[in-house]
């Protein structure tokens, strides 16, 4: 077992300096606000063309090919409403950490969903923005990349935001 | 934790409610309980007016398109990829896949003037492509479309004829 003793006059080490500098910037509130508005603006605008053409959202779910035919319409219905009014709340501020939990959770969702067709090499429209169906469909790995990246100021408010 | 599942629960409640009633009112709503139908085709994209936005367009089965294409009283389109219509189509049928609509569109435009009545077809019973081309046909203003839900698959079952090319057949 090791013991390690700190005491007030330890001389800190640049380690801990940069974890405190980091971990000060990630507290600091417009850098807080900055994460919250954009993957709650992001959702927000991602669910409206979804809800307004439901039938093409559907059809986009019914290519991804994952879920079973008899919960296509009631996903394409709830999923664009879970978008917007997660967004709303992160924006707004209610249940902040919850929401971003759960936009983070979709955003893993759809990596998966993607590399799951990326390995099948289907085809598909990937159905983020937009409900039109593309000629080519969607660029996968840099679908992927986005959405990883997306996970960052999700993870930075379910990590450091205050609930 | 307790909170938080709270929380959850009082979104996703939200959104399915919220969800449901939007569904509810709006002028082409989904059925719900129903198993997703691979051929629904929504016209309401393009036709904001129409009094019954999303239509389930004509259906037709392996016999009567035989009979229209022979009598030449029908054009059979292909929705699907250029390379599956060269591996083997129904006979008389003209290639018009839905990922190059705009560009091939023009191609078959003169075709689809002189025939009154299109019917479209693509793999089988589950894809999509012949009614996402059914209503990018509609928007070009075209009325009378039937769908062939069989498709290929069910034609070959059949033991039907099957065309196959290299080239794509464009009559002029």
């Amino acid at each position: 077992m090791k013991f390690v003793f700190k005491t007030k006059n330890q001389p800190l080490t640049i380690k801990m300096i940069m974890k405190k500098k980091i971990s000060d910037v990630l507290d600091f509130i417009p850098v807080q606000f900055a994460c919250r508005f954009i993957l709650g603006g992001l959702f927000i605008y991602a669910s409206i063309s979804k809800i307004v053409h439901p039938y093409a959202f559907a059809k986009i779910i019914y290519n991804y090919k994952l879920l079973p035919e008899s919960l296509i319409y009631i996903s394409a219905i709830t999923l664009p409403w879970v978008e917007i009014i997660s967004g709303l709340f992160l924006i707004a501020g209610i249940f902040k950490r919850t929401a971003a939990i759960i936009l983070s959770s979709l955003l893993f969702i759809f990596i998966i969903a993607i590399s799951f067709n990326l390995i099948r090499g289907l085809n598909f429209d990937c159905g983020c923005f937009t409900t039109v169906i593309t000629e080519k469909g969607s660029d996968p790995v840099g679908l992927l990349i986005r959405d990883i990246l997306m996970l960052i100021p999700g993870g930075i408010i379910i990590l450091r935001g205050k609930s | 934790m307790k909170k938080f599942l709270c929380q959850i629960t009082v979104i996703l409640s939200l959104s399915l409610l919220l969800g449901l009633a939007y569904n509810q009112f709006s002028k082409s709503p989904l059925p719900i309980f129903q198993k997703y139908d691979a051929h629904r085709v929504d016209i309401s994209i393009n036709n904001a007016s129409s009094e019954d936005p999303a239509v389930y367009l004509n259906e037709i089965d392996a016999e009567t398109v035989q009979s229209l294409v022979e009598s030449n009283m029908a054009i059979l389109l292909d929705a699907r990829i250029p390379e599956e219509f060269a591996s083997g189509h129904i006979p008389n049928a003209v290639s018009l896949p839905i990922s190059q609509f705009e560009k091939r569109y023009h191609t078959v435009a003169t075709l689809l003037a002189e025939c009154n009545t299109i019917i479209i077809y693509c793999e089988g019973f589950h894809c999509t492509d012949s009614s996402m081309l059914a209503m990018e046909l509609h928007k070009k203003g075209y009325q009378d479309i039937f769908i062939y839900k069989g498709g290929i698959e069910e034609w070959m079952e059949l033991g039907n004829p099957v065309e196959s090319a290299n080239e794509v057949r464009i009559q002029n």
